[in-house]
């Protein structure tokens, strides 16, 4: 073997290498890759089941005395009415929303509002209070565009009808495909949570929508 | 792609933990409770497996929830303030089932004598925005109707039996009445508000008038959360955040340029080869 053949077969044997090594990378980068970018888990959601659980008790009931629960009464719901998210610039109003008739689907407010899922909890009262808003609409960002970028921390405060406020804390960030979304996230038992929901992941243009809910949850600040 | 590595190997290890039988935890089996008090004018300790639970429990008054391990529990029920020694108002041995809500209703039989009926409550999801309207008859009285909105909303009701519907949220004005008439009126009416998501658990309690004893007819109310239903956020329509697009077509351009280069740079390995 003459030098210049040497060279020749080391040239070759070096593109070989590299350009399997770029096709095992970018493969590997397509099979692996989070199907949303932008949005990666943080935090922990911690599902909630109905029933509230106070404790787990031994087999034989110790004696303790537990809370009375008060007798219902009608409407005696303080709805919100503004959301303030210093970290990402949301300083909003907030609009009950119920149901699209006949569907299972919430009303959403205009892209500016937020709204407050009114047959879901309240915001520091037991359960999910569920707050959504528009990722975007008609051209232009919605209240909710960053909704994804909170980080577990992040305080947020919610004002209430009767004037008084409510302060939060981002505890988790998730995002799940519009047909995966957990119920649970709507409970009216469980732990007082406070749940942010967006859109997210890819655009469907022929449905002119996006593939996922972008979740995000926070806990009442201690 | 470190994330995605953790997420398979944490998902082999939660096979593997799955796959050891007996690491299941009870608690996934625990049922709920709560104690009703339907009978007027006795305040009442609670015994549960003879530890008193619930000290001075006042009629008309509703405490849980309380998470126990299925299984049989002996519930004694005393005067507030006998010792636990004394004769009970009530015994009875009640089973919980694996993951059932139970509400323990202490009440008049339909005779007047207190007896103590676990009533399994449906906390099965309601269609969305709606709540469910569940009336119990534990009263000492005869078959009732309940009347909701002025109409018959269940009919003939005996002690002991329970109806249920699923409402749109909002407040029913609620009457139950002696079954096939609509006065006079025994209980009510009570505005009693349907929440959605929520089950409004009305027990129509004591007895009426007998003699000197004026009558004790009432209502309890008891609110439990039901299993939430799927629901549906739309809230995107412009597609400016969109995480995956332009991504696929350039990995691929890429890939098809590298396999390009890997098919000549062989070709021309194997010439060289065959050449040397």
């Amino acid at each position: 073997m003459d030098s210049d053949r040497t060279g020749r077969f080391r040239i070759l044997t070096m593109t070989a290498a590299l350009s399997a090594a770029v096709i095992v990378v970018v493969v590997g980068f397509l099979v692996l890759r989070d199907p949303s970018p932008r949005v990666d888990r943080v935090g922990t959601l911690t599902p909630s089941s109905g029933a509230t659980k106070p404790a787990s008790p031994a087999p034989t009931v110790p004696p303790v005395t537990y809370p009375t629960v008060p007798p219902a009464t009608a409407s005696s719901t303080v709805v919100p009415t503004s959301l303030v998210v210093p970290s990402i610039g949301i300083d909003a109003p907030i609009d009950g929303v119920g149901i699209v008739a006949g569907t299972d689907e919430i009303e959403v407010p205009p892209i500016e509002r937020v709204g407050w899922y009114r047959f879901a909890g309240t915001p520091g009262g037991p359960g999910s209070a569920v707050l959504l808003g528009h990722i975007d609409g008609e051209g232009r960002q919605g209240v909710f565009f960053r909704l994804g970028s909170l980080e577990p921390g992040d305080p947020l405060q919610v004002g209430l009808a009767d004037g008084t406020t409510r302060s939060f804390t981002v505890v988790g960030r998730d995002q799940f495909p519009k047909a995966e979304l957990p119920p649970d996230f709507f409970s009216r038992g469980g732990p007082s949570r406070l749940v942010l929901i967006t859109c997210g992941g890819s655009f469907d243009e022929s449905l002119g929508r996006y593939r996922d809910n972008i979740v995000v949850v926070a806990e009442p600040a201690s | 792609m470190v994330r995605k590595m953790m997420v398979v190997c944490l998902g082999l290890g939660i096979l593997a933990a799955l796959a050891i039988p007996g690491t299941a935890s009870a608690a996934e089996n625990d049922g709920t409770v709560y104690v009703v008090h339907g009978i007027p004018g006795v305040p009442v300790d609670v015994y549960v497996n003879d530890a008193e639970t619930l000290p001075d429990f006042q009629p008309a008054t509703v405490a849980g929830p309380l998470t126990l391990p299925a299984g049989d529990y002996n519930i004694k029920i005393l005067a507030a303030g006998d010792p636990a020694t004394g004769t009970p108002v009530i015994e009875k041995t009640v089973t919980l089932p694996a993951r059932a809500n139970v509400s323990l209703v202490a009440h008049l039989d339909a005779s007047g004598t207190p007896v103590l009926t676990a009533f399994v409550n449906d906390t099965a999801a309601a269609p969305a925005g709606e709540g469910r309207l569940v009336v119990r008859h534990t009263a000492a009285a005869p078959a009732v109707d309940v009347l909701a909105n002025g109409s018959p909303a269940f009919t003939n009701v005996t002690n002991g039996q329970e109806g249920q519907v699923n409402l749109p949220a909002g407040t029913i004005s609620a009457s139950v009445v002696a079954t096939g008439t609509t006065t006079p009126v025994l209980i009510g009416p009570a505005d009693v508000p349907v929440e959605a998501g929520m089950a409004t658990i009305v027990y129509a309690i004591g007895a009426p008038a007998s003699g000197s004893d004026p009558s004790t007819l009432g209502v309890v109310t008891q609110q439990i959360p039901l299993t939430a239903s799927a629901m549906t956020v739309n809230t995107g329509t412009s597609g400016l955040l969109d995480g995956d697009r332009g991504v696929p077509t350039l990995a691929i351009a890429g890939i098809g340029l590298a396999l390009a280069a890997f098919v000549v740079s062989i070709g021309g390995l194997r010439r060289s080869r065959t050449t040397a």
